[in-house]
């Protein structure tokens, strides 16, 4: 079930009125927004609903038994289990075909042809989300950092909160699980602060991003037609349609998990403010990054063992975060630029020169993360070099026909909504400062604006992670 | 919670009373001051005001230059892009009960006669909904189209862009109706495509009943069936001849092929669509036509229909 569908504007109300006439008790809570997680999910696809109940029963387990050990190999022994199941379901369904196809391409480029399984395998929607999730919970419980859930419900719970199931934020057990365990009662606040992220959200989602994501997927579909002016306005209009996509998203799930009482991580802090690359990391998509820091980076031993071994572990990292994000060698090959990136500004320290310093710096980042994010984009890899290859292509200016396939108007209220995204997201960060009467009023002119100019159809480009 | 629920109720109705205001102005301020908007002309046709109706898809709406043709302003050109033959016969069928009598000039699309689909919703916002077009539209349609002023909700930007094309007149002629397109076209868009050429319209047997059971049962409309020439195309005007058998005994219905005429590129925007030049070139040998047609007795036409 998708946020942005009519199916959520009746599932939402509906849930959210039997939760709150439901005893107050945790037991009862719980039960409700398990099935009704489940419901969520399988709204999609109901046969998939089995993986996550398969790698609930594991880590739940696991987790009881881990605890009732102080033996530190037997602890491991299981962990490694938990690895081993919930790499295997994400490895299997997320990286089959893509290591199968790069393997048969290997082989063809050596003389000899393989012949593949065929199997088109669906990507399960949330995978990579969940299974992270539960794997925090076991190493939690190996390193005794967490002590593992007694109850089945709540743990199921955790893992399926449908707020943040299919595109997180991926939580940690030692904050959410504690909400979990007592029974939630009604807050005026946090109901009111709920909803007033669902609309900031749903408006960032479906007016700026949908919006912009007309004029990208265009040129995407005919890389080949496509001018210089064109893959500049693309690859600037994609680099604030995933933002305002992602964390239109989160912003909506932490609203809706706020309607029931539960508080979710801040996911997104500003990311294009940051005036560096590890700056512009610990802004965005910080749920994940923060998970890559504690579960691998740290584990590799992070920066404590010396410049070169920092730089290894950096590169480890990001490029697994870069496959994390999807199975092509353009995941792969993002996530390694963006630690040639980090290694450069680890190694090279310019001199500060104050706010034109600053500025530009965070020029560069901008830049920079702007050109990264066209392997993203790219179907493929070829296609992001072809994508790139126009740039240089010089071509002549044929007027509004060199900027768009669509209509200017259209262009221009992409541009608009662009130029304008300073001051919203201003207005936002300052939302709470404002009287009543003026935080009404600008929450009626995002909603009658949102209804006015949303874009229709589009899903949330994360849910394919 | 009772405080929660004001909250959100507060919210929710400034909202949609806000939407309402907006989409009340929208439409009285803008929408019904732009004639040739897409959703105004099937409004306009409900209206049943206009004498002469010109119908068929985008090849029609870029041909047939009214004024030209014909004294005041009683005709007006239906044609709307990509609804190919899909919306015509519907429209007819609604024409032949409004008890006027008028002269219907339908343009039908290659290849065949179940060719094209009622394509823009937006289309549609304005239909009654007892009418056989909005009948026609399947359910996610109907549902689609929805009411006031939910009707509008996430169609401003198509509403508001194909409108103000209108105001500003930057890339096209419009018209009572007719849009002809004036930017400078792609030499790729005249390529020809095989399916125009010297085919006589694929058309079932009970489809074709079914139009002439329209036509006969209550009409005193006169209703002439075009073929519109294309783009390289040659031959013989075999077009209609599945067609035409069956209207043999209807008297008020006729048919007039124009293929292969006017087959000078200069005439063209694209291979199917006319430029300016060639519009204005085809209403003045179609208004010769039946001008020629009145005058030989071989049609009929009713009295508010005057030649220019």
């Amino acid at each position: 079930m998708l946020f942005n569908s009519i199916d959520f504007a009746l599932f939402l109300p509906l849930v959210f009125a039997v939760y709150w006439l439901l005893p107050k008790s945790s037991k009862w809570q719980n039960a409700l927004l398990l099935v009704a997680s489940y419901v969520f999910y399988g709204w999609w696809d109901y046969r998939f609903l089995s993986l996550i109940l398969f790698s609930t029963l594991v880590d739940f387990t696991l987790g009881i038994l881990m605890a009732r050990t102080e033996e530190k190999a037997k602890r491991k022994q299981l962990l490694y289990v938990s690895f081993v199941v919930n790499f295997g379901l994400l490895g299997f369904f997320k990286y089959f075909n893509f290591f199968e196809e790069s393997l048969i391409d290997s082989f063809r480029f050596f003389g000899q042809e393989l012949t593949g399984t065929h199997w088109k395998i669906i990507l399960p929607v949330g995978i990579s989300f969940y299974t992270f999730q539960t794997l925090s919970y076991t190493i939690d419980i190996y390193k005794q950092r967490i002590q593992p859930v007694k109850n089945i419900t709540t743990f199921a719970t955790f893992v399926s909160f449908f707020p943040q199931l299919v595109a997180g934020p991926i939580e940690r057990a030692e904050k959410m699980i504690p909400q979990l365990l007592v029974s939630r009662k009604f807050s005026y606040t946090q109901a009111k602060e709920g909803a007033q992220l669902m609309v900031f959200g749903f408006f960032r989602k479906m007016v700026i991003a949908d919006n912009l994501g007309i004029y990208i997927d265009r040129v995407w579909e005919y890389p080949e037609a496509i001018t210089p002016q064109m893959v500049v306005i693309a690859s600037i209009f994609f680099s604030v349609q995933i933002y305002m996509d992602f964390s239109g998203y989160s912003r909506i799930a932490r609203g809706v998990a706020k309607l029931f009482g539960v508080d979710l991580m801040v996911n997104f802090n500003y990311p294009y403010k940051a005036k560096s690359f590890a700056e512009f990391w610990s802004r965005w998509h910080i749920s994940l990054s923060t998970w890559f820091r504690d579960y691998l980076y740290i584990p590799l031993g992070g920066n404590r063992k010396g410049r070169f071994r920092t730089l290894f572990n950096l590169c480890i990292v990001f490029s697994i975060s870069g496959l994390w994000h999807g199975a092509d060698w353009s995941f792969l090959l993002w996530g390694f630029l963006h630690f040639v990136l980090l290694g450069i500004e680890r190694e090279i320290k310019l001199p500060s020169m104050g706010k034109i310093g600053s500025f530009l710096r965070m020029v560069n980042v901008l830049v920079m993360v702007n050109l990264t994010w066209i392997l993203f984009r790219a179907p493929s890899i070829s296609d992001a070099f072809v994508f790139i290859g126009k740039l240089f292509e010089p071509q002549e200016f044929i007027g509004i026909n060199s900027l768009t396939f669509q209509s200017p108007f259209a262009l221009a209220l992409d541009f608009g909504l662009v130029a304008s995204l300073p001051l919203l997201l201003r207005l936002e960060r300052k939302f709470g400062e404002y009287s009543r009467l003026v935080q009404t009023a600008y929450l009626v002119g995002l909603i009658v604006f949102t209804c006015m100019f949303y874009s229709t159809g589009q899903s949330f480009i994360y849910f394919q992670f | 919670m009772k405080r929660f629920f004001s909250y959100i109720g507060v919210i929710l109705l400034g909202s949609f009373l806000l939407s309402c205001l907006v989409a009340f102005a929208f439409d009285k301020l803008f929408l019904e001051r732009t004639p040739s908007h897409i959703s105004y002309k099937l409004s306009r046709f409900y209206e049943f005001e206009d004498d002469i109706l010109f119908m068929g898809s985008s090849r029609a709406e870029q041909c047939f230059l009214v004024d030209s043709m014909f004294e005041g302003d009683n005709a007006y050109n239906y044609g709307m892009v990509g609804t190919g033959n899909w919306l015509w016969p519907k429209l007819l069928k609604d024409a032949q009960g409004n008890g006027k009598k008028e002269l219907i000039l339908v343009n039908v699309d290659p290849p065949s006669f179940d060719h094209g689909e009622s394509w823009n919703t937006a289309y549609y916002l304005k239909v009654p909904r007892e009418t056989s077009v909005f009948k026609s539209l399947d359910p996610k349609k109907q549902r689609a189209v929805g009411y006031f002023p939910f009707q509008f909700f996430g169609r401003y930007i198509e509403l508001f862009r194909t409108g103000i094309k209108h105001w500003y007149n930057i890339t096209a002629y419009e018209h009572q109706g007719t849009v002809i397109s004036i930017k400078k076209p792609n030499p790729g868009m005249f390529y020809a495509r095989e399916f125009v050429k010297d085919s006589t319209l694929i058309c079932k047997q009970e489809d074709l009943l079914e139009l002439k059971k329209d036509l006969t049962d209550q009409s005193e409309d006169v209703v002439i069936f075009l073929k519109l020439p294309s783009l390289l195309e040659a031959g013989d005007p075999v077009f209609f001849d599945d067609f035409k058998p069956v209207f043999e005994d209807v008297s008020n219905v006729h048919f007039m092929d124009y293929t292969g005429a006017l087959q000078d590129s200069m005439y063209w925007y694209d291979h199917v669509h006319f430029n300016l030049l060639g519009a204005d070139m085809f209403s003045e040998m179609l208004r010769e036509d039946l001008k020629q047609a009145a005058d030989s007795g071989w049609i009929s036409f009713p009295e508010s229909v005057q030649f220019k």
